[in-house]
């Protein structure tokens, strides 16, 4: 009996052990949709476009777009701290570069994106919101061109697709940079008829708009020396209703972003769920617990003019013993100067003033000055003010403060130079410079100068109109004066001293110290090569090379 | 019938092979191990037994309480029928009650020799065989304690005339030829020859074999003979186990198996155990083994030593392929500790100990590391960092004002604890013939080398056997572990391995003494002592519950469900931390404390059911194993995190902020279920043979990949059973050819690579966070299993008192799941592609020796292998970085430069070939592959790998009266080691340099060990040869000295055993690797909490 027993039991076990349904074995991720189910409603599009506006805000070190970075690796700037990074201006980038493959392959996650939210109107099963559904396309497209604009500036002719490659037709070859503007081009006229100019939603401020759209257009034109079509863009952007803001020094500040008319497009950042970004710790001086790690070199300091328009080898207003005096506000805008006030702590970086001043204290205090003896502290002697800003101590690592993308002022700059050069000089070109250097009480540019003489106004006004704010490569790259400006020492201040008498300048704003009786004082920062051969493009990353054998190598990389 | 308490027995066998059918080589077996183990008295007189059986055979009785107890019958079927068909009903007997009322009648009498019996008639007795003799031969053959060993087999050489040895040992032969020889055998004895001559009496010692040939070791779902193994299994015992002082168990492994590589990465508290590889790297995706605790999946490292009873390594396929789709790197089966079911016992097992580094760095004094930096920056015409002035003045500031102008050793600053370590095990065991029980309580706990920081492990084990009746039993275990890793929520380990001498430890602010703000990094002082902390605890509670059921005899049934429940929950306290300048101004890292709490939770579910049926047809064996299984996994983790903790002393969330509070959380599952059988036939326990399939599904792959099939086949030939190996068996008396193939798979790819998911992409519009999703993988539908074929050939013997095993195996996977690289421009990460296809071809080589004489035993044993790791196909994916995988060369192999020597000078520099980066004089030349005058990435080349070669052990064993020692050597024959960075090179990313790098290349030092120092120069850091190093070493893993105080001493405090000992772990090491880091350190900067030399001391205590 017993036995019989124990039988069923067992055989009731076993049954109920291993004739569960075939369902056991289909496990699937918990939080997020496949692939094979996703994309057939209009809020599933929404999500896949805001997932490809993601892509701008990809690391690229220290969460910051990688725009901010290019001017590091320009004449005007430096980064200590990231050696990879250097190889960019320094003229030692090899194709195994990490740094130069991640600018590649986050430009092309960009890509990816948003040619799979465009994709994605195909998909849907149901449209209730036609306009809406447009609109989000062209968001996705106008994201897109943005991305293989830098991709082409950067590396020149670059694989290209708008539909997303399966894996057996992943091996293609490189499109010619032209190919790609053009459609580049075509794509942001489109795309600026669907887009609006604003958004009413509060939570759909900072999607592209059309000023954005028409601005990249000037921009892409523009660098492609495709004066009509820039002068064209930007026209229409500056009949949207943008203007200057009144205030330069507050651009970099997050609570003078939010009413500004002037950004037409930025990165926000917010401090929580998402982390804020560290441009404050990597930017402030070594007294603030920043790193001194970005900074300007001794030329970005010597190029912003006099306070009455002329650079400082011919300025009599300049003193070479009060060099920071009388010379355009952007100077103290943009960037620390020794002498400087920063956060109510006097910057001083000579190298024997190992006390400065405390404002903080009543009565002031004199304290160590680590911005003069730390070995780390700004190898330049000068510091980055904008989007250094910091208010308490969590910021140094955490800033809202967002990145400008796009502003009025560039779209400025893009009409007057295109204008300039395509020999259209007339007095909307005066309007437009003037409108800059107005702002800053800087006086007007002479009129009935010549083309040359504006272009030389312009290049200059653009290197301290927009110093920093990721640009810099671009232009020196396009106007073909890199090869002058990465070439040689990188300076930074006499450790113990001033400058005993200022550079002199060529057209394009590039001082050449060689005049300087005391230049040999100078500090080295780093030595810098540029072969005109091969350096104005970055290197294709080895690892596409290797792989594919239909992408061939930038010349003489 | 007949009863006959002491008879002088003795029969004669007309042919040799009847006694093995007569006696089979099980009672030898248990007879022996039964006489050795229990010496003592009278389980005659207590054991009792139940039967109650209608109609069954003798036989079948007797086995029935073979079954039940440890009884073992000896008879000879000849004599006494055994197929008589009986009804027993007895219950609660003892086995003389019950043997008289199953031989009422007949003329069978037995006789009870501990657990023998014997059963015999009255026709053979000696005297009537005696009668018959004209010359003969007598004698009585004991073991070396001087005991009487029945049942040894005495036959004359070359022929089939033979005897046994009755009850008492004693044995005759009759009308044997004077030039005979005689040959004594045992099983788990080793074989004896004498020359008759004129003797006429001849007594004989037998000697135990050291092997124990006896030996059952682990297999999947059962266990096996170790003679009669077909597949290659290694195993340990807790004798071997016990002898080492390690915290993680997978340390147990190193250097004591062929073919298993152990390799220790870190030294750190709780994070010290190693990396198992079995028979090399069969795929690049997960190659850890498979590791089952009492059948249930685990963490090897999640099992305290103490509790170990037993580890086997299954390494071919034939033995591992039971486990199918995750045995493809090799399968390790740990059996726990079980009570034996004698009186009450009691044992307590300890050790502590301190802990230091094997290796530091010397970094330089704070003068040189000034005038060095200069120098680099100098001489790629940067402007100097340091002042000539400081660097002159530096040692006479630094004597007037130490703190101001530092020069610190920052090692003595920080590593100031010893790493104490302290084990305790305490077990009790108990119980009688229905229920056994086992109860072991272990702790453990390790300090860090530095404060705050440590590793504690409590665990609880219970095991218990139930025994309701002959047919049913149960068994339920009860494992309990609690683990706590604490460290500072800022590690000192990364600064303290980088920060240079100059770099100040404490300022004199105001007379107190404060932490100083280096100018690069964190002080790790200041975040030892300000930083917070951070716990990892890992609670642990696992059920393993198990039914037995004998239908019959031959069948069996077993089922086990073993729920287990874990967690790891991570709490980081990150307080302020703040530092000050020498003026006294604060530094503050981190404004305000953040707490960050993760709860991560694991539920695993594994059943599975076995029948099991074994049956002796005449000479054939045959066991069926016939089972099902299925596991299914979770994972739900979630984490909440708050900052601003106004008052730091309140640790938990709800005293935090709730502005920026924050919470995440998500999970994952996986299941698999399977089918398996093994059919295990011999025919005379000489050929062998054995085959195992598993039908495992998993939800790893899409429908209509889920389900693979892993069959495999092995065959065993004991030569040494053969007649025709009679002449040899003096010297080879053991010796089995072994033959195996067989296919296993691998699974542990991720949860779901057959599809590509949507992932959060997070943007923000507005100040506000607003949710994205994104794509950043591709889908392969069309992936399965990767399949694992291994064919092994392997020779067990035994030569003179030489333990040889030799295996050579050939192993191939095919389909390894790869993330094939597609073009980057694609924008996402690769599918899963089944691609690839690695080899390893490799051997396996053990040789041991034990031998006592009188108060000296000796043993040595040797373990050597080889494994050759061959990536065969990747679809042509080649693309490297420093660690790759190309095609005809190994897993990882480093890809670099070959590095020539320096450049001399400038015209050296102009007419050699291009190379990029500041190439000044002493900077690294390279070697122009290609010669085509540039040195570009097509001069890359191998230049070395990481998989280790020849892995080797040797094991020392002496024993002297009551003292004992015992040394284990282990090392790698080949091996590459690579370090960069903040390791090795001088001042890259702020940190400083070695004395060794004083030693850098001048006009007036051409052959230095380094270039000439050049700062964050790409050149020299290229990869390349120049950075590459010998990683091969010896390691004395293991010393141990110990002393078992004398039994006549300890029977007068009613102890059982009182052991001390010494013994030191990793205490000398050489090789050739850099000067200040351990041998095993892994590839990368060399930042890692430093591999450990231990000392101490321990009791083992028993009564």
């Amino acid at each position: 009996m017993k036995n019989i027993y124990y039988n069923k039991v067992l055989i009731f076990l076993l049954i109920l052990l291993f004739t569960s349904c075939e369902e056991y074995l289909e496990k699937y991720p918990i939080d997020n949709p496949s692939v094979s189910v996703f994309l057939t409603t209009e809020r599933e599009l929404e999500l896949a476009v805001n997932g490809a506006y993601a892509a701008l805000w990809l690391n690229f070190k220290e969460d910051l777009p990688f725009t901010q970075h290019l001017d590091l690796a320009s004449d005007i700037g430096w980064n200590r701290s990231w050696g990879d990074f250097q190889e960019l201006g320094n003229g030692k980038v090899e194709p195994t570069n990490p740094v130069n493959q991640l600018l590649w392959e986050n430009l092309y996650i960009g890509v990816q994106r948003c040619n799979y939210a465009i994709k994605g109107k195909e998909t849907l099963e149901k449209i209730t919101d036609q306009d809406k559904v447009d609109r989000l396309v062209a968001e996705a497209r106008v994201l897109r061109s943005y991305f293989y604009s830098h991709l082409v500036e950067l590396f020149g002719d670059v694989p290209f697709y708008t539909s997303n490659l399966t894996l057996e037709e992943s091996e293609i070859g490189r499109t010619s940079k032209i190919e790609i503007v053009d459609f580049i081009l075509k794509e942001l006229e489109e795309a600026s008829g669907v887009i609006p100019l604003d958004y009413s939603s509060t939570k759909d401020i900072g999607r592209v708009t059309k000023g954005m759209t028409l601005a990249l257009k000037s921009r892409v034109a523009l660098y492609n020396e495709n004066w009509d079509t820039a002068i064209d863009a930007a026209e229409r952007v500056m009949e949207l209703g943008y203007s200057l803001d009144d205030d330069y020094s507050q651009l970099y500040r997050k609570e003078y972003q939010q009413g500004s008319t002037e950004i037409i497009f930025k990165l926000d950042y917010l401090d929580g769920p998402i982390k804020g970004h560290d441009l404050p710790r990597w930017c402030s001086p070594r007294m603030h617990s920043g790193y001194s790690a970005y900074i300007p070199v001794q030329p970005m300091i010597d190029s912003y003019l006099c306070v009455d328009g002329l650079d400082i080898s011919q300025s009599p207003l300049y003193d070479p013993q009060n060099p920071y005096e009388n010379r355009d506000p952007r100077l103290h805008y943009s960037t620390i100067v020794p002498g400087a006030l920063y956060r109510g702590i006097q910057y001083e970086t000579h190298r024997d003033s190992v006390m400065c001043w405390d404002y903080n204290t009543n009565p002031p205090s004199r304290v160590a000055n680590i911005d003069a003896t730390n070995p780390y502290a700004s190898f330049s002697g000068y510091s980055w003010r904008k989007y250094a800003h910091f208010v308490n101590s969590r910021e140094l690592d955490n800033s809202e403060t967002g990145v400008i993308l796009m502003r009025y002022a560039e779209v400025l700059l893009n009409y007057a130079e295109a204008k300039i050069e395509a020999n259209q000089i007339d007095e909307s070109v005066y309007e437009a410079l003037n409108l800059i250097r107005n702002r800053v009480d800087m006086p007007d540019v002479e009129q009935g100068s010549s083309v040359a003489e504006l272009r030389s106004i312009l290049r200059k006004e653009r290197k301290v109109e927009l110093a920093f704010e990721g640009l810099r490569l671009y232009d020196i790259r396009r106007w073909g004066i890199a090869e002058e400006v990465l070439n040689g020492p990188l300076y930074g201040r006499i450790p113990r001293g001033l400058l005993s008498a200022a550079p002199t300048f060529d057209e394009n704003g590039t001082p050449d110290y060689s005049n300087v009786p005391n230049k040999d004082e100078m500090r080295i920062i780093e030595m810098r090569t540029f072969d005109a051969s091969k350096n104005y493009l970055f290197p294709v990353p080895q690892f596409e090379i290797d792989i594919n054998d239909l992408i061939e190598q930038n010349p003489n990389y | 019938m007949k009863k006959n308490e002491c008879i002088s027995w003795e029969w004669k066998v007309p042919r040799l092979q009847k006694v093995f059918r007569i006696m089979k080589l099980t009672v030898f077996l248990l007879l022996f191990s039964v006489i050795s183990v229990f010496a003592s008295k009278s389980y005659s007189q207590t054991k009792v037994l139940n039967l109650d059986m209608k109609n069954s055979t003798v036989k079948e009785v007797l086995r029935n309480i073979e079954k039940q107890s440890e009884f073992v019958f000896m008879y000879s079927e000849k004599l006494i029928d055994v197929n008589r068909e009986v009804s027993v009903n007895v219950k609660n007997k003892k086995i003389s009650e019950v043997l008289d009322e199953l031989f009422a009648g007949t003329d069978v009498s037995y006789k009870v020799k501990n657990r023998f019996v014997l059963l015999t008639t009255p026709e053979v007795t000696g005297s009537d065989l005696l009668a018959q003799q004209q010359k003969s031969v007598s004698g009585k053959v004991t073991d070396s304690g001087g005991q009487p060993l029945p049942g040894v087999t005495v036959v004359v050489k070359g022929t089939t005339q033979g005897t046994v040895t009755n009850a008492d040992g004693e044995y005759s032969l009759t009308n044997i030829p004077e030039e005979a020889t005689l040959v004594f055998s045992f099983v788990g004895m080793r074989t004896q020859e004498v020359v008759v001559g004129s003797q006429t009496s001849i007594n004989m010692t037998m000697e135990e074999e050291f092997i124990g040939i006896d030996e059952v070791v682990a297999i999947g779902y059962g266990t096996q003979k170790k003679v009669n193994l077909t597949g290659a299994v290694n195993s340990l015992n807790s004798v071997d186990i016990e002898k080492r002082q390690v915290g993680q168990s997978s340390m147990l492994l190193q250097g004591v198996s062929p073919g298993v590589t152990v390799t220790q990465e870190s030294g750190k508290p709780g994070g010290d155990g190693g990396t198992i590889r079995i028979r090399g790297i069969g795929t690049l995706n997960d190659a850890n083994p498979l590791i089952l605790v009492d059948g249930v999946p685990m963490d090897l490292n999640n099992i305290d030593p103490s509790l170990i009873e037993s580890i086997s390594i299954l390494k071919d396929a034939a033995s591992a392929s039971i486990y199918g789709a995750r045995a493809a790197n090799g399968v390790i089966l740990v059996t726990t500790k079980r009570a034996s079911g004698k009186e009450f016992s009691f044992k307590y097992n300890g050790y502590t100990g301190i802990k230091e580094p094997t290796n530091l760095k010397q970094r330089v004094n704070a003068v040189d590391h000034m005038s060095m930096l200069n120098l680099s920056y100098e001489n790629i015409g940067r402007t100097p960092v340091y002042s000539e002035e400081l660097i002159n003045n530096y040692e006479s500031l630094h004597k007037e004002d130490p703190l101001l102008y530092p020069d610190t050793d920052w090692y003595k600053k920080v590593y100031t604890e010893n790493g104490f370590t302290q084990n305790h095990s305490l077990s009790f065991e108990g119980g009688n013939e229905k229920i056994k029980v086992l109860g072991t309580l272990g702790y453990y706990d390790q300090e860090a080398i530095y404060k705050h920081s440590g590793f504690e492990r409590y665990s609880f084990r219970l095991n218990s056997d139930m025994k309701i009746n002959p047919k049913l039993a149960f068994k339920a275990d009860v494992f309990f572990q609690f683990m706590e890793t604490k460290d500072p929520a800022r590690s000192p380990v990364g600064n303290v391995n980088v920060l240079a001498s100059h770099e100040p430890t404490f300022y004199n602010i105001n007379g107190e003494l404060k932490h100083a703000a280096p100018s690069v990094g964190g002080n790790p002082l200041a975040d030892l002592e300000q930083g917070g902390y951070k716990k990892i605890q890992s609670p642990s509670l696992l059920l393993n519950l198990g039914l037995i059921y004998n239908f019959n005899e031959d069948l069996r049934l077993e089922f086990n469900y073993s729920p287990h429940l874990w967690e790891n929950y991570t709490k980081e306290f990150e307080k302020v931390v703040e530092v000050f300048r020498p003026d006294g101004s604060k530094v503050v890292r981190n404004s305000v404390a953040e707490l960050t709490e993760i709860s991560d939770r694991f539920v695993n579910h594994n059943t599975w059911g076995t029948l099991n049926y074994e049956k002796a047809f005449g000479l054939h064996n045959l066991r069926l194993l016939l089972g099902a299984s299925q596991e299914a996994y979770s994972s739900r983790w979630f984490s909440g995190f708050r900052d601003n903790f106004d008052l730091p002393q309140y640790d938990v969330l709800n005293a935090g902020d709730l502005g920026k509070q924050q919470s995440n959380g998500s999970g994952y599952e996986w299941a698999l279920r399977s089918f398996f059988g093994r059919i295990n036939y011999d025919f005379k326990d000489k050929y062998l043979f054995e085959a195992n399939i598993r039908y495992d599904g998993s939800s790893r792959f899409a429908s209509g990949n889920k389900y693979g099939v892993f069959p495999s086949f092995s065959a065993g030939w004991r030569i040494s059973e053969e007649s025709f190996w009679e002449p040899y068996r003096n010297v080879v008396d053991y010796l089995k050819f072994r033959l195996s193939w067989g296919q296993l798979g691998n699974q542990n790819i991720g949860y779901y690579p057959y599809d590509a998911f949507l992932q959060s992409a997070t943007v923000i519009f507005n100040s506000s966070a607003i949710k994205g999703l994104s794509v950043a993988d591709m889908a392969n539908p069309d992936i399965s299993w990767e399949t694992t074929e291994m064919l092994n050939s392997g020779l067990d013997m035994n030569i003179y008192k030489f333990n040889v095993s030799f295996d050579y195996y050939y192993k191939k996977t095919n389909g390894i799941l790869l993330q094939l690289d597609v073009p980057a421009y694609l924008g996402v990460t690769p599918p899963y592609q089944n691609a690839g296809v690695v080899e390893n071809k490799g051997w396996d080589f053990s040789l041991g020796y034990n031998d006592k004489k009188d108060d000296f035993f000796y043993g040595i044993n040797l373990s050597l292998s080889d494994v050759k790791n061959k990536i065969l196909d990747l679809k042509g994916a080649n693309v490297g970085g420093l660690m790759v995988n190309f095609e005809g060369y190994p897993i990882n192999s480093f890809y670099g430069y070959e590095a020539i020597g320096y450049f001399q000078n400038d015209d050296d520099i102009e007419n050699s070939p291009k190379q990029s980066g500041n190439i000044i004089p002493g900077s690294i030349k390279y070697k122009d592959q290609d010669d085509n005058k540039v040195i570009d990435g097509d001069d890359r080349r191998i230049i070395g790998n990481r998989i280790p070669r020849y892995t080797y052990g040797l094991n020392l064993n002496l024993g002297w009266k009551n003292f004992d020692f015992s040394m284990l050597l282990q090392g790698v024959g080949k091996r590459n080691g690579y370090l960069l960075e903040k390791g090795i090179w001088p001042f890259s990313n702020g940190s400083t340099a070695l004395e060794m790098h004083k030693d850098y290349w001048t006009a007036d030092n051409p052959n230095a060990s380094f270039p000439s120092l050049s700062f964050n120069d790409s050149n020299n850091y290229q990869n390349s040869t120049f950075w590459l190093k010998d990683a091969s070493y010896v390691r004395l893993k293991n010393i141990q000295l110990g002393y078992t105080l004398p039994q006549h001493f300890l029977d007068k405090i009613n102890v059982d055993r009182l052991r001390f000992f010494i013994t030191g772990e990793n205490l000398l090491t050489f090789d050739n690797f850099w000067e200040g880091f351990d041998v095993e350190s892994p590839v990368g900067e060399g930042t890692h909490y430093p591999q450990q030399k231990s000392y101490s001391f321990g009791i083992n205590l028993s009564f």
